[in-house]
């Protein structure tokens, strides 16, 4: 069996002239969460859509379990659980007659819907509309209802929208339990502290073109960051530019961040020119800053 | 596979209070317009008007007239109009129709489920005059026609009569559901199929007529014609006027043919456009 669960192959998409997704090329491997980043219009819920067979690709090809998923063959899809926006359920039936309903679409034992609603933590408010659930609720739902028919593939737009904190960790530890139990997770999220957290592989869009991928570590690389709290920041910041070695210098209020030298360094420079620093923190550079730099 | 996502769309379609609103309100009308043709009888019950009344309200005339009224020669178009393009409408909005397109249900089995159900929810609306306005009429017949005589019912006309009105349904529930998924919304379905039941229909006949023939023949052929020729031949109407077949320009066979080319081309088009289209937020 191949390991390769989702395929993407120069995957295009097209609204008139503009070109929202531009050959993307995806690989997402069995048992491993996928994050899917890119700011708000990069391109990530129309590579979703044209996924989940929502959509037509302009060019390209989309693979899931190595049968091609377009919206005229969407085979395939039925081994994959997704949760894209609002969740799709019926707002006058109970979340429970939700569940009940997809059951009986996809031939599942009722008793099922008792265990998915335990697992997002939603027996409670079972019995409620589902119109009269607050987003959070929604989201919870959304992921029973993704989960209903034991999905191979997870396909997953910004599932902790609305959650509260709480909420959030409680999805990021049930997206890692999943993994475990060989259920690949294809997690797309703005929220880079989430990703980080739980991805085993990221790939990066910008305005519909993959940017980066690779391991969260692999895009961490070896990039360190010196910040030092310093009198006048932007002096200090003409002054660090100096140093060869340094790849990137930004003055940001109370401090200055420098990329591409060791701390010592920043000290040694700014005493030299009579800015000692008052505070130095060294650390390496997240996702986050990973992020800004791939898009901005 | 296809049972289940029959049994889901039923569950789906039938949970709706729409339905039961439309269902209702079908029924009161068939017991109004009872109750108003009582009323409003000639004193003179041997009068010629009297008498089709009577034989109109009471088993088992009433019988063959009574799924008229749930069928497109009746009020069944307009019912059928607001119940679908309101549940078809909406998918949309709620996004289902994506959940479960992304379940791996293909875009051609979901539309052909969706028309099933809403056949099932015509034939009920059909089927619901008859009950209601059948069992009033019932406790009629003694009263105004004497003992009832049960050899007199034709229980297999009955059946082609409720039969015969939900067919002619047909193209209302397909024309609205192409309005429903090429405008993706509920207000266009239910008032564009409103304004070509009640303006095109009424109109085009008409002005065809005034241009004389062959184009008075024409809108002869639209659903609403065809539908009062196969609602208003059978074998009751048949035996109250022998010379009904010729009152009309064509056969029931004919215009069941007709229904059905109009049901296939709206239904059709819907198809062609759902495979078509994009489905995102």
């Amino acid at each position: 069996m191949s390991d390769i669960i989702l395929e993407t192959e120069n995957l295009s998409k097209a609204y008139g002239h503009f070109l929202a997704v531009d050959q993307v090329n995806l690989k997402v491997r069995r048992g491993e969460v996928f994050g899917f980043l890119g700011p708000n219009g990069a391109g990530k819920t129309t590579t979703i859509a044209v996924l989940l067979g929502l959509m037509h690709a302009t060019a390209g090809k989309v693979k899931i379990f190595a049968q091609e998923v377009a919206p005229g063959r969407t085979q395939a899809l039925r081994k994959v659980g997704s949760l894209v926006g609002d969740p799709g359920l019926i707002p006058h039936l109970s979340g429970r007659a939700n569940l009940h309903l997809l059951a009986k679409l996809n031939g599942i034992e009722a008793e099922r819907v008792a265990e998915v609603l335990e697992t997002v933590d939603m027996a409670q408010a079972a019995d409620r509309k589902f119109g009269s659930y607050s987003m959070g609720m929604k989201q919870r739902l959304g992921l029973a209802a993704a989960l209903l028919h034991r999905p191979e593939l997870l396909i997953l737009d910004e599932p902790t929208n609305g959650l509260d904190p709480a909420g959030m960790r409680e999805i990021r530890e049930l997206l890692r339990k999943l993994a475990e139990q060989d259920i690949t997770v294809f997690l797309s999220s703005h929220l880079l502290h989430e990703v980080e957290q739980v991805c085993d592989r990221v790939a990066v869009l910008k305005e519909g073109r993959i940017v980066a991928e690779g391991t969260v570590s692999e895009l961490l690389g070896n990039q360190k960051m010196v910040k030092a709290w310093v009198r006048d920041p932007n002096e200090a910041a003409e002054v660090l530019r100096s140093i060869p070695q340094v790849t990137n210098v930004s003055p940001n209020g109370v401090y200055v961040e420098i990329e591409g030298v060791p701390s010592e360094r920043v000290i040694e420079c700014l005493v030299q020119n009579g800015m000692t620093p008052s505070e130095v923190l060294y650390r390496k550079s997240d996702l986050e800053h990973i992020f800004l730099e791939l898009t901005q | 596979m296809y049972l289940n996502l029959l049994a889901a769309e039923r569950t789906k379609v039938f949970k709706r209070s729409i339905v039961w609103v439309i269902l209702a309100s079908v029924a009161a009308i068939a017991l109004i317009g009872n109750i108003a043709q009582v009323l409003t009888l000639p004193a003179n019950r041997t009068s010629p008007e009297a008498i089709a009344t009577i034989q109109q309200i009471t088993w088992p005339d009433a019988l063959a007239v009574l799924p008229r009224l749930g069928s497109a020669a009746g009020m069944g178009a307009l019912l059928a109009i607001i119940l679908v393009g309101t549940v078809a409408g909406q998918e949309y909005r709620w996004r289902s129709l994506h959940l479960w397109l992304s379940e791996g249900f293909s875009r051609r089995s979901l539309l052909a489920t969706k028309f099933a159900i809403l056949i099932l929810a015509a034939f009920l609306i059909v089927l619901t005059p008859l009950l209601v306005g059948g069992v009033h009429s019932l406790f009629l017949t003694p009263q105004f026609s004497g003992p009832l005589d049960l050899s007199q019912i034709d229980a297999l006309q009955v059946v082609w009569n409720v039969l015969r009105g939900v067919y002619s349904l047909f193209p209302y529930i397909a024309l609205t559901l192409l309005l429903a998924v090429a405008t993706r919304s509920t207000v266009v379905p239910v008032a564009g199929g409103m304004a070509y039941l009640l303006i095109v229909e009424a109109l085009v006949p008409q002005i065809l007529t005034m241009l004389g023939e062959p184009w008075a023949r024409i809108g002869m052929y639209l659903p609403q014609g065809l539908a009062n020729v196969l609602t208003s031949i059978n074998r009751t109407t048949a035996s109250l006027d022998p010379q009904i077949l010729g009152q009309f320009p064509y056969s029931p066979a004919v215009a069941a043919a007709g229904i059905g080319a109009w049901t296939v081309l709206y239904l059709g088009l819907a198809l062609w456009i759902f495979r078509r289209q994009d489905l995102s937020d």
